[in-house]
């Protein structure tokens, strides 16, 4: 077979469910070794492309590849490339860390030696080593989700999928868990896929294509997506703001717009724009802010919405933990 | 294609290990196992026993009558609630695990069902180690009989269980099945009463409950050497035909399951 520098290629690809659209149309592909991110707000359509392309769900057209297989065809030589990490717990609780990771790797065809080096190295790796034949029920929940990462990468696959692999887990732990598997992934060579609407994490992709209502928006590295803003980002307040506005248009910049009592100027080299605005405007500015453009910029250009912020999400973790608890209504 | 084999060969083994080991680590279930059949036949046959015996004499041993119909509702609770596991699976998202798995889904069923069998001949051969405790002769060469429609209903039931786990979302809804189905097909099997002098539709539903054939092919290796007329008093159909409606029921349960787990979500 042909081997494709492209790991995964996704062509036209739709998925309805009834009249509407989860994916609308979306074409795109990933390189080997890349890290792969799909940033979007939630039912923008991420989770639904990670089933399609992971054999879960079926596309209502369009066709996807995995490593030269087609997901719909050739399911399990797709299954045999990919490890997922799901949003939500998949392990057995009531099995041990040592005895999960068995399970898996019986499914994959590692061999018992393979199984019992690398499982010790993982279980190390993630600082799992003395919990390894405790009882996965008694874990906390960034200690699951560190088993789930391993445990999706014991195989080695060509391809891991992270479906928003750290969501409802504090910064300081989401931060840890992304360099375990950055490190993993780099020592292996193994292509990350990623989802998540948490603007930080996106930054570790070398691509992001921004998702929104079921379709690509953008994709681009994320310094060339931010670039796309339009430069960097002022935003000031002053005595006038109608005048100011009409007086940074005439002489800074064409881009500038009100939000609420705020003026948003966009400029080229801002680091010299802001000591000549606040001498040379005319009316008093009473506060003024620099910063460089982020992907939530990036986003809100794309999109006009901003993506839901992490204080928002509280709610959806509540929700996240009912459902994985059974509390379905 | 060799080595797919012996990765769905392994696969197989995978499921049934994991099953056997979750079984034997939850005490409460083995206990379980154990006190309830204890609880029927100890308190039930006997005290039911005492009060038939003082009225005319019924020709059999009334605990030897239940000790089928204990073998088989029991062998039917026990490999329920291991296809049950599979909606519990999904409830608490292991479930996602074993589906995205390299391996087809015949293996994954062909799992459960040995399980199934294996945790279900565990409890007929509990059964029937406990069972001199109350005063039952069992014949050493009844085992193998025995044994064997423990086997074949075991295959059924957690077939069956399968199939409807797959088409259940949560636990909730499994309990009501449960309760819908696990009740009704224990006391309309003949378990606890012969089926030979019963009302009309009592008769229809027994004849399409699965379980009937079980307890009847049980009680046929059990009473083998009574008297013919005895016979006709509490047993229906022969040992082979009992045998060949639990494999039939047992085959179209498998396959139903098959096709329900394989389309895509």
């Amino acid at each position: 077979m042909r081997v494709s520098e492209n790991i995964i290629e996704v062509n036209n690809l739709v998925k309805k469910f009834g009249e509407f659209k989860a994916v609308n149309n979306i074409s795109f592909y990933v390189k080997r070794g890349e890290v792969f991110g799909f940033l979007g707000p939630n039912g923008a359509g991420k989770t639904t492309t990670i089933k399609i392309l992971s054999t879960l769900l079926r596309p209502t057209q369009g066709e996807a590849k995995i490593d030269g297989h087609l997901v719909i065809n050739d399911r399990i030589a797709v299954r045999r490339s990919i490890g997922l990490v799901f949003q939500e717990s998949t392990l057995d609780e009531e099995l041990s860390a040592l005895e999960n990771l068995r399970f898996h790797a019986e499914f994959y065809g590692v061999s018992k030696k393979v199984y019992k080096q690398r499982s010790a190295e993982l279980l190390e790796l993630v600082d799992l080593s003395d919990r390894a034949k405790k009882k996965v029920r008694d874990f906390s929940g960034g200690m699951k989700r560190r088993l789930e990462i391993v445990r999706g990468m014991l195989h080695y696959p060509k391809v891991l999928f992270l479906d928003e692999p750290t969501l409802g887990l504090d910064p300081q732990t989401r931060t840890t868990i992304w360099q375990y598997i950055l490190k993993i992934a780099k020592q292996q060579k193994i292509t990350l896929f990623m989802t998540t609407h948490y603007l930080n994490e996106a930054e570790y992709c070398d691509r992001i294509a921004v998702i929104d209502h079921g379709q690509i928006v953008a994709l681009d590295t994320p310094a060339k997506l931010k670039e796309g803003v339009g430069g960097d980002i002022i935003t000031l307040t002053s005595t006038n703001n109608t005048q100011a506005k009409e007086f940074i248009m005439r002489n800074f910049s064409n881009d500038v717009r009100d939000e609420e009592d705020k003026l948003i100027v966009i400029v080229r080299d801002g680091k010299q724009i802001v000591p000549r605005l606040i001498k040379e405007c005319p009316i008093q500015i009473t506060s003024i802010e620099l910063k460089q453009p982020s992907l939530d910029d990036v986003f809100l250009k794309l999109t006009g919405s901003k993506i839901r912020n992490e204080e928002a999400s509280d709610a959806e973790k509540t929700k996240s933990f009912l459902k994985t608890r059974g509390f379905r209504r | 294609m060799k080595n797919n084999l012996s990765l769905e060969l392994r696969s197989v083994r995978n499921i049934f290990f994991r099953d056997i080991l979750r079984f034997f680590r939850d005490t409460a279930r083995v206990i379980g196992s154990v006190v309830q059949p204890i609880f029927f036949l100890g308190v039930f046959g006997i005290g039911l026993k005492s009060t038939l015996s003082t009225g005319q004499g019924i020709g059999f041993d009334f605990v030897q009558f239940m000790f089928p119909g204990i073998i088989a509702t029991t062998t039917l609770g026990v490999a329920l609630n291991t296809s049950i596991s599979i909606v519990t699976d999904r409830e608490f998202g292991f479930l996602k695990e074993i589906l995205v798995a390299p391996v087809s889904r015949v293996s994954i069923i062909a799992g459960k069902i040995l399980s199934g069998i294996v945790i279900g001949l565990f409890q007929a051969i509990m059964l029937i180690a406990l069972s001199p405790i109350f005063g039952l002769k069992i014949d050493w060469l009844h085992i193998p009989g025995l044994l064997f429609v423990a086997f074949l209903l075991s295959f059924a039931v957690t077939s069956m269980g399968l199939f409807i786990a797959s088409r259940m979302r949560n636990a909730e809804g499994f309990q009501f099945i449960f309760q819908f189905l696990f009740f009704p097909m224990m006391f309309l099997s003949g378990a606890f009463f012969p089926l030979t002098n019963v009302p009309t539709w009592m008769k229809i539903v027994s004849n399409i409950n699965p379980l009937t054939y079980a307890v009847d092919g049980l009680r046929n290796v059990v009473f083998h050497d009574i008297s013919e007329a005895l016979r006709q008093t509490i047993i229906i159909h022969s040992l082979s035909f009992d045998a060949l409606i639990i494999v039939g029921f047992g085959l179209v349960m498998f396959g139903l399951a098959f096709w329900s787990f394989n389309r895509a979500e």
